[in-house]
């Protein structure tokens, strides 16, 4: 109950005129961003950071739920209209999504994705509410060594699970990791790769980073292959639905939360592989089988749910012990740095009205995205014809003003523009650049813990492993690593089908996904 | 890693290019085999960061502030280290053959999972992926089991599995097949040539302040990605005006501040 009043509390802070207007700026602006053909929301994100920086904690991180929602629903648009998925989670809504749009159905289509993003992340920040306080207040208690434990755990998995080969992936952590390395040792002031550098001993600002490695190694790349115009976009008037697409569609957005959540809250999880679960089971379940792959409503109503539901369960180990899982929650732990603030057990003892007003925005920020997007969606849809050569060249003109703006120097956009080229050589090469993002962020907190955690044990190693917290961890861990070699010890298990029930199934999926998912890679990325 | 040395530039863009040249007219396997090569630069960068950050650490002066066990080292060895082995075992990778999965010249070319960036489908959104994925979809895993989900998340990625290398040949049976090598050294002019543009921003920010930079970074790229017909009518309009709207935002609401430059000084 105690929730339920922080939460009100939360309300009577986003409730404000002014902070409705955020709210409202923020969906806009992230719908508009999201739309744009190939980007994505972690990329409409860290574009629309700088946008933030002069407002207020509060109305920053209003404003930022409403870019992620609206960046979240405008890279469905495009997935629906144009085929063109700005990011991986949003690949299901493209293969039923669009054939629906061809056949004349754009606008259930859109309306089916819309209120599949409100349920999915109405459930999903109502099971956030119910839960975070009760991990954070169980997290205040675990020390250093367990952190240390839990940010390997968040390395191992961002480069064991994504990507195409684990080496690659631990190549980008490691670039990460040296990135964060960059500066004074926060302990002792020693200077670290600054090369004698006034500049560098700053550090490299994370924002920088993510800015780089996304916004401007994404703009480079695909800019340097583009050659053919988009297809057309498909025309598309205002998203409604019929009663019987209501009656097709009311269970898949109930039901995607239930996968979505879970996923989203276990590190690495990620919203892709709910999303294909979502899909498969609405499969499985419809009526109309028949139509799935030509355009069925439930395809796009059940992911997308799903997928939003997966971003809230995101924010449960973001807000709660300040892992970022997936690239989205990565920028957003990059902008509670940028104001000062440290995710964590403590931040809702600390941030009460930051973390509820957040909280509850996340709530507004979905209200808003149905009341405004849906009659929009017209509008969004012309957006989708803005010619390559500007969509790029805007891309690159906002990660320069938001590296400028970071610290006002000219040298960062220098710094901005060499991370880039280190995106492209990244993407040229196929270097998953989460890891590499996860390795900035976490690589210096990960190295803070590291140390206090030998100073407790006065420099033996088994002060890392001296709480059941951390044993547990490092045995995920371990079964992480040593997953392709069990799996194929265990040949048998998977010829038949395996006796696990629901519940148990939920435990083996996210095993197997973890494990399983190096191996057919290739098709992740290829989205 | 036998060219390992030779390579070690840091310059980081120029690299593929530098290795580049070696092979330009050679055919299939030449191509595929200087692909290797140039994934081998990759692991001299690899080798020379991690170099650099051992030597780095090592040179560090222990300072007696430092407390306890672990000092300000440990970190950049550990790290130093892992670069040098990752460099290793993905040379050995390289030789055996395991390059680039995936990577090559694919637009959508290593994108994390969790969502962000993975857009690049952008130059093959001819919509000719699309039906494939779903044709795939549609056969997917209804003879398999009821139960259990284990197999699921594979079968659902198989389709895109089948249709991932759609825009890779997409591309090659383009007309300008004179070889993907000819058209990357293409793709790396523009990225040189972009980055170009921006160093010229970074460079005219400060002295002819933020609307005039941003409008020629604008339209440079624009330029730059080939937008021809308009390039002295419409595009400076629209760089400017987008220019200045971002600086009187940024500026007047948001609070951010931008230099204004000569030009702002006299309105």
């Amino acid at each position: 109950m105690d929730s339920v009043n922080s939460l009100i509390d939360g309300f009577g802070t986003a409730l404000t005129p002014l902070n409705l207007l955020w709210a409202a700026v923020g969906v806009l602006l992230g719908t508009a961003i999201g739309v744009l053909p190939g980007i994505g929301p972690a990329m409409a994100v860290a574009l629309l950071l700088p946008v933030t920086y002069g407002l207020d904690p509060t109305a920053a991180f209003i404003m930022f739920a409403g870019i992620y929602y609206g960046g979240m629903f405008g890279g469905s648009t495009t997935s629906i209209l144009l085929n063109t998925p700005g990011e991986s989670a949003a690949v299901i809504a493209a293969i039923e999504g669009n054939p629906m749009a061809k056949a004349g159905r754009g606008s259930q289509a859109l309306a089916a994705a819309a209120v599949g993003h409100f349920a999915g992340g109405m459930i999903g920040t109502v099971l956030l509410v119910l839960l975070a306080p009760t991990v954070a207040s169980l997290a205040v208690d675990i020390g250093a060594p367990d952190y240390f434990a839990i940010m390997v755990l968040a390395f191992i998995a961002v480069t064991s699970v994504l990507g195409s080969s684990r080496v690659r992936g631990f190549a980008s952590l490691l670039i990460g990791l040296t990135l964060g390395l960059v500066g004074l040792d926060q302990m002792t002031g020693q200077q670290r790769l600054t090369f004698g550098s006034l500049q560098l001993s700053d550090g490299i600002d994370v924002v920088i980073v993510a800015v780089g490695l996304f916004a401007i190694g994404e703009a480079l790349w695909v800019a340097a292959h583009l050659r053919r115009d988009p297809g057309p976009s498909l025309p598309v008037g205002r998203p409604w639905l019929g009663r019987d697409e209501l009656r097709r569609t009311w269970k898949p957005w109930l039901r995607g939360p239930l996968i979505g959540f879970p996923f989203g809250a276990i590190p690495a999880g990620g919203a892709e592989i709910p999303t294909f679960l979502s899909y498969i089971t609405e499969k499985r379940l419809s009526k109309h089988r028949k139509e799935f792959g030509k355009g069925a409503v439930e395809g796009v109503a059940g992911p997308e749910s799903a997928a939003s539901a997966s971003a809230a369960g995101t924010l449960v180990s973001m807000l709660t012990l300040g892992l970022p899982t997936t690239a989205v929650a990565a920028v957003m732990l990059a902008a509670f740095q940028q104001y000062g603030i440290q995710p964590g057990p403590l931040l809702f003892e600390r941030e009460p009205e930051l973390v509820w007003g957040l909280i509850a925005s996340l709530f507004i920020g979905m209200a808003m995205l149905l009341v405004l997007n849906l009659p929009l969606a017209p509008v969004w849809s012309k957006l989708l014809r803005v010619p390559r050569p500007y969509l790029y060249a805007g891309i690159l003109f906002f990660a320069a003003v938001g590296a400028y703006a970071v610290g006002g120097q000219a040298v960062d956009v220098v710094i901005l523009l060499v991370i880039g080229l280190l995106g492209v050589l990244m993407r040229r090469y196929g270097l998953p650049v989460l890891p590499a993002i996860i390795g900035v962020i976490l690589g210096p907190n990960a190295e803070q813990q590291l140390r206090r955690a030998l100073q407790i044990s006065d420099g033996s190693v088994t002060g890392l492993v001296d709480t059941p917290f951390s044993v547990t961890v490092y045995a995920v861990i371990a079964t992480v690593l040593l997953w392709p070699l069990l799996k194929r010890l265990l040949p048998a298990r998977r010829g038949g089908p395996a006796p696990s029930a629901v519940a148990d199934g939920e435990r083996a999926t996210s095993a197997d996904g973890t494990g399983g998912k190096s191996e057919q890679d290739p098709a992740v990325r290829g989205d | 890693m036998s060219n390992a040395n030779g390579t070690r530039s840091p310059r980081l863009p120029r690299r593929p290019r530098a290795d580049r040249p070696g092979g330009a007219a050679r055919t299939g396997s030449g191509a595929a085999r200087r692909r290797g090569y140039s994934e081998l630069g990759l692991c001299a960068l690899l080798l020379a960061v991690g170099i650099l950050v051992l030597s780095d650490a090592l040179t560090m002066e222990t300072v007696a502030s430092a407390r306890g066990p672990v000092g300000p080292r440990t970190v950049p060895l550990v790290v130093g280290t892992a670069l040098l082995v990752v460099s290793v075992v993905l040379t050995v990778d390289v030789l055996r053959g395991a390059t680039g999965d995936g990577t090559s010249g694919s637009d959508t070319a290593g994108s994390d999972t969790s969502g962000s960036d993975t857009s690049g489908s952008d130059t093959s959104g001819d919509g000719g992926a699309g039906p494939r994925e779903a044709g795939g979809g549609t056969t997917l895993p209804e003879p398999r089991n009821a139960e259990t989900r284990l197999p699921e998340p594979r079968d659902a990625k198989a389709p895109q599995e089948a249709a991932r290398p759609e825009p890779v040949s997409a591309r090659a049976a383009q007309p300008d097949a004179e070889g993907a090598e000819e058209s990357e050294a293409g793709d790396w002019r523009t990225v040189a040539l972009l980055a170009g543009v921006f160093l010229a921003f970074a460079a005219l920010i400060e002295p002819l302040g933020f609307p005039l930079a941003g409008a020629l970074l604008f339209w440079g790229s624009a330029f730059t990605l080939g937008s021809r017909r308009h390039a002295v009518t419409r595009d400076p309009l629209i760089a400017a005006g987008l220019s200045l709207l971002t600086y009187t935002v940024f500026h007047l609401l948001l609070g951010v501040h931008l230099p204004g430059g000569p030009l702002m000084g006299v309105m």
